[in-house]
Parts: structure tokens; C-alpha cells; sequence
């Protein structure tokens, strides 16, 4: 899409000098045909007719192409996109964007808001679900509004109220006030004293990650890794970062550059181009080491398709996430929660051997995924880590389903899949259904 | 013979205000505040309704509800499902679990009294 407003510019720029078409024509060495298709932007332009164009109006060529138009059209196609726009309004969009340049920029600026806003929703939203004191200190509150307001229902009814429980149910009412009010003071003591930032709510590694992507999304990974990021360190997304996000962040780009000295991103894309997606075959052809290969794979598969067509996780002997880039929001848990029957476990007791299966996961109307994982000795030789990756089986139209892939959990607790030997704990959902697998001694 | 409704609830002005509500619309009201035993209440005493909330101390009400659809003796009982927290997650586990009525706090009287009446047929 870039310079597609180039021409638009020209023109502005060629009736400012007041020359005809074919006066700049000429002056540029093209035919007054091809300009008029120019700067009608039906054809792109770039580097030496961009330049001859440029020194025949006598201004700099980045003034015909400073590829903000780009980012402007690329900006309200993300907005039309959101809002479901159709084809005829989003063919309109370079036409708005150029009459209406002061509008295109204040829809983006709102645009921008509105996500600021709703990633304040989602983290408020994650906090409410995962933050026991709070959780806590919302049900006192709203289990004392409960009271209150049934209480108060009866005295007002205009029903008759035997004297004895008239005088009950008032001094209910000057109880539960009197609770209401101090869980409430209690409640905005605790918010305000734990929203100085935004971030923070987070967990380090939910941080971590979120400012990862927003920064692939802003300059690219192979930007990152040449530390173009830079730029954008003391930006708005870093402001409010907790020391341990901070801590987690700087680990992620440390082996991200590691990765770039030791296989650069320029060498490997021939590869990742060439095995079509494979991850078996690229680790195969690549000689390399299997954890290194594994993360410039995802590394590629982030640069050619984006965040949302995989997730990869990194795990720690522990269980614990190292690595939640979740694009196909598998929500893969965390420790006790992460189900045991993912591949990545398969090859715990063999180190080094790379596990490849199609799964779905219980519950989720068995759409197929291929789970690429294995556990792999750390390089420095300190222990071993656990890699899994998970991308959509797509048939020709759309994700695939299946009843014969491993069926995957998503947590004990709330799994259906039965008779499962490695649960942990009872399930709610299927109540005596199930049961532990019976082991034989 | 008037219907029995067991509320199982651990604020104490909320179950006074629900029984009271309850008990002028002519059900017999008992109550539990514990949810380890709440079970073993309801299978010595099946009563025609349980109002149900999902925080209690010793057990929540998603797991003594998934116990009592499991007890084949008292399965059917309907159960009217009460919590503080109105998300969709905890909805869709409330149904799932086999909750009858789901009602988020806080809930007002009049539907309490419609879904209670509603649930005893």
C-alpha cells in the first residue's frame, strides 16, 4: 500500500508550480499518459522516476514519499477491519484519507484510545479474575449490598411488618452499612495504592509479553533483533513495567539477539521459505541446534504470519511459562495447571527428541491443531527446558477438525475428558463420570 | 403441605431477609451455612428447592452442587444458584454443572420469589 498517495501529492505539488502534465512529463523523461496514471495513483511509483519526478518539482523526494500515507491507510484499514466495513467503504479509504487528512488523523488518534482503553479493561478484567484479596474484598462488598438492598426491600413494600422484625431488619440495615462502608474504604485504599501504573497488574511474564508484541507489531522481529527497538524503550509501553517484567523482557531480547549473532534472520528465511512451515523439516535441514532452530522458526513464523497464527511457550523444569507468546489463545496455564498430555511432556524422559501431533483440545469443538514440542538441555549446560509449539491444521477452507488427535485439557479442574491417567484432581464438570484410571500395582 | 426451600447461604442478614421473603409466601425456610456438610444436610432432609450460593467456607457451591447431581437419591432437587460474580465463565459453570437457575448478586426480591415459585413447579 505505500505510495499509493504518492500521486495524489505530485498533483498537488505540479498545479502549486503551475506546470501542465505534460511540462513535468517531460521535464521527469516520461510519457504524459503514465503521469496522468500517476498521479491518479493507479500506478506505484518508486526510486528513480520517484527521484527524476521529485527534482522536476524541485523538492526532496521524501516529500512525494515519506510513507506516512502508509501508515495512515494502514492505520484506517485496521479500523474498517474492526468495524466490519465493506469492500466499497474500504476501497474509499485512500480517497478519505486525501480529502480529509485532519478526519483520517483524529479517527486514528481515537482509534488509538480506544485500544488504550481496552487493553485497561482486559488488564482490570484479568486482575478482577486473578487477584484473590481482591476478589475477596468485591464479595464482601457486593454480598453487603445484597443484604442491603433485600432488607430494605421488605420495610418498603408497603407489606406489614410485625414490629419484632421491623426493628430486626433496621438493625441489619446499620450492620451491613456499617460494613459496606468500611470494605468500600478498604477497597479504594487498597486500588489506589496499587494503581500507580498499568502494567504491574500483570503477571511479570503477561508484562514481558504484551511489550514484546507491541513491539514486534511496531518495528518487526528482525528489527528487534538488530536493536531498532530501541527507540521505543522509553516510550508509553515501557512506563509502569515492573522490575521483574523488566527483568523477564530483557531476557527474551538478550536470546533473541544471541539467536541473531549465531544464525542471523538474513540466513535462515531462505530455509523456512524453502520446508514450507515444517518445523521437523527445518530443524532437519538446519543442522542446528534443535532449541536454536526451534526459536528462529518461530522467530520466521512471527515475521511471515504474524502473532495470532501460533503459540509458543517455553517451560521450565518446574512447569513454569518462560515463554507465553499464545496468538491462538490456547491459554496453556501455568505449573499444575498445564496439561500433562501435550507433547511436549512426551519427550521428558528423552531429551532431545522432538514431538510432533495433531491435538484438540476437550471442549473446544475439536478443532485440530499440530503441537510441536520436546525438552532440550539449556546450552550453558544448567539444566533443561521444555518447548512447545502450536499451530493451526488448516484444511482448504478454514481450521480443520478431528475425532482422532490427542485430546488435550485444559486444566484438571475444569476438563471433561475422561478416564484420563495423569489427571491431578477431580473435575467439576463431569461429576462421577470422572474418576482416576485405576493403577496396577 | 407447604413446599420446603433450603437456602444455603453464610451471610446471616441475607438468609434472614431471603427466609423472611420466603416464609411470608408461604414456604417452610431452612437454612445451612456450611458447605462441607451441605450435602449431608440436603440427602437427610431433601427439600423441593435449594437456593445455592458459590462462595461458602469448607466447600463452594460449584462443588456440593456437582456432588448432589451425582447422588442419584437427590439429583432432581432444582437448584437456584447464587453468586456475586455475574461473568459468563461462571454462568456457563453453573449450567454446566447443572445448576437450575442462575441469579447474580445483588438480586432483588421479587426475583428470588418469581424463580423459587417458578422452580417448585
Amino acid at each position: 500500500m505505500a505510495g499509493t498517495l504518492t500521486g495524489t501529492r505530485i498533483r498537488d505539488w505540479r498545479l502549486s508550480r503551475g506546470l501542465r502534465q505534460s511540462d513535468l512529463a517531460q521535464e521527469a523523461g516520461i510519457s504524459p499518459s503514465y503521469l496522468n496514471l500517476i498521479e491518479h495513483n493507479r500506478r506505484r511509483i518508486g526510486g528513480r522516476i520517484l527521484n527524476k519526478i521529485a527534482r522536476a518539482l524541485d523538492i526532496d523526494p521524501a516529500q512525494l514519499s515519506d510513507g506516512g500515507e502508509a501508515v495512515v491507510l494502514g492505520g484506517l484499514a485496521d479500523i474498517a477491519q474492526r468495524n466490519s466495513l465493506d469492500d466499497l467503504e474500504v476501497g474509499r479509504l485512500e480517497a478519505f484519507a486525501t480529502q480529509f487528512p485532519g478526519w483520517a488523523q483524529m479517527m486514528l488518534d481515537l482509534q488509538g484510545t480506544i485500544s488504550a482503553l481496552e487493553a485497561r479493561i482486559q488488564v482490570l478484567s484479568d486482575r478482577l479474575a486473578n487477584d484473590p484479596h481482591l476478589a475477596d474484598a468485591l464479595h464482601e462488598v457486593i454480598s453487603a449490598v445484597t443484604a442491603i438492598r433485600s432488607t430494605a426491600s421488605i420495610l418498603v413494600t408497603g407489606e406489614e411488618v410485625d414490629a419484632e422484625w421491623r426493628e430486626r431488619f433496621h438493625r441489619n440495615i446499620y450492620q451491613d452499612s456499617v460494613r459496606l462502608a468500611e470494605q468500600s474504604r478498604a477497597l479504594v485504599s487498597f486500588l489506589e495504592a496499587s494503581d500507580d501504573g498499568q502494567t504491574h497488574l500483570l503477571s511479570s511474564l503477561d508484562e514481558a509479553e504484551r511489550y514484546f508484541s507491541a513491539l514486534v507489531d511496531a518495528v518487526g522481529v528482525d528489527a528487534l533483533e538488530s536493536g531498532a527497538e530501541n527507540r521505543m524503550s522509553n516510550g508509553e509501553l515501557v512506563q509502569g513495567m515492573s522490575e521483574a517484567g523488566r527483568f523477564r523482557f530483557d531476557r527474551i531480547m538478550n536470546e533473541l539477539r544471541q539467536d541473531e549473532r549465531l544464525w542471523p534472520m538474513s540466513d535462515v528465511a531462505g530455509l523456512f521459505g524453502a520446508v514450507a512451515g515444517d518445523l521437523g523439516d527445518f530443524v532437519i535441514q538446519s543442522g542446528r541446534a534443535v532449541p536454536l532452530a526451534i526459536r528462529r522458526f518461530v522467530a520466521c513464523q512471527r515475521l511471515a504470519n504474524g502473532a495470532k497464527d501460533f503459540s509458543y511457550f517455553e517451560i521450565d523444569p518446574t512447569g513454569e511459562l518462560l515463554r507465553c507468546d499464545d496468538g491462538l489463545q490456547i491459554g496453556l496455564g501455568s505449573g499444575a495447571d498445564i496439561c500433562p498430555r501435550w507433547p511436549v511432556f512426551d519427550g521428558a524422559s528423552q531429551p532431545g527428541r522432538l514431538e510432533q501431533r495433531v491435538v484438540h483440545i476437550a471442549g473446544r469443538d475439536k478443532v485440530e491443531y499440530e503441537a510441536i514440542g520436546g525438552v532440550f538441555p539449556e546450552q550453558n549446560g544448567t539444566g533443561i527446558r521444555g518447548y512447545l509449539l502450536i499451530l493451526p491444521v488448516t484444511g482448504g477452507e478454514g481450521p480443520g477438525t478431528t475425532d482422532s488427535g490427542r485430546e488435550i485439557g485444559p486444566g484438571c479442574r475444569i476438563c471433561s475428558v475422561q478416564n484420563c491417567d495423569m489427571r491431578r484432581e477431580p473435575s467439576l464438570l463431569a461429576a462421577a463420570a470422572i474418576v482416576p484410571q485405576a493403577t496396577s500395582l | 403441605m407447604a413446599k420446603r426451600v433450603l437456602v444455603i447461604e453464610d451471610e446471616p442478614n441475607i438468609i434472614e431477609a431471603i427466609s423472611f421473603i420466603l416464609s411470608r409466601d408461604g414456604w417452610t425456610v431452612h437454612t445451612h451455612s456450611d458447605g462441607e456438610t451441605a450435602n449431608m444436610r440436603i440427602k437427610a432432609t431433601p427439600p423441593d428447592v435449594i437456593i445455592l450460593d458459590v462462595m461458602l467456607p469448607g466447600k463452594s457451591g460449584y462443588d456440593i452442587l456437582r456432588d448432589l447431581r451425582a447422588d442419584q437419591d437427590v439429583s432432581g432437587i432444582p437448584v437456584l444458584m447464587l453468586t456475586a460474580r455475574g461473568q459468563t465463565r461462571d454462568r456457563e459453570l453453573a449450567e454446566e454443572l447443572g445448576a437450575t437457575k442462575f441469579m447474580s448478586k445483588p438480586f432483588s426480591n421479587a426475583e428470588v420469589l418469581e424463580n423459587v415459585r417458578g422452580l417448585a413447579g
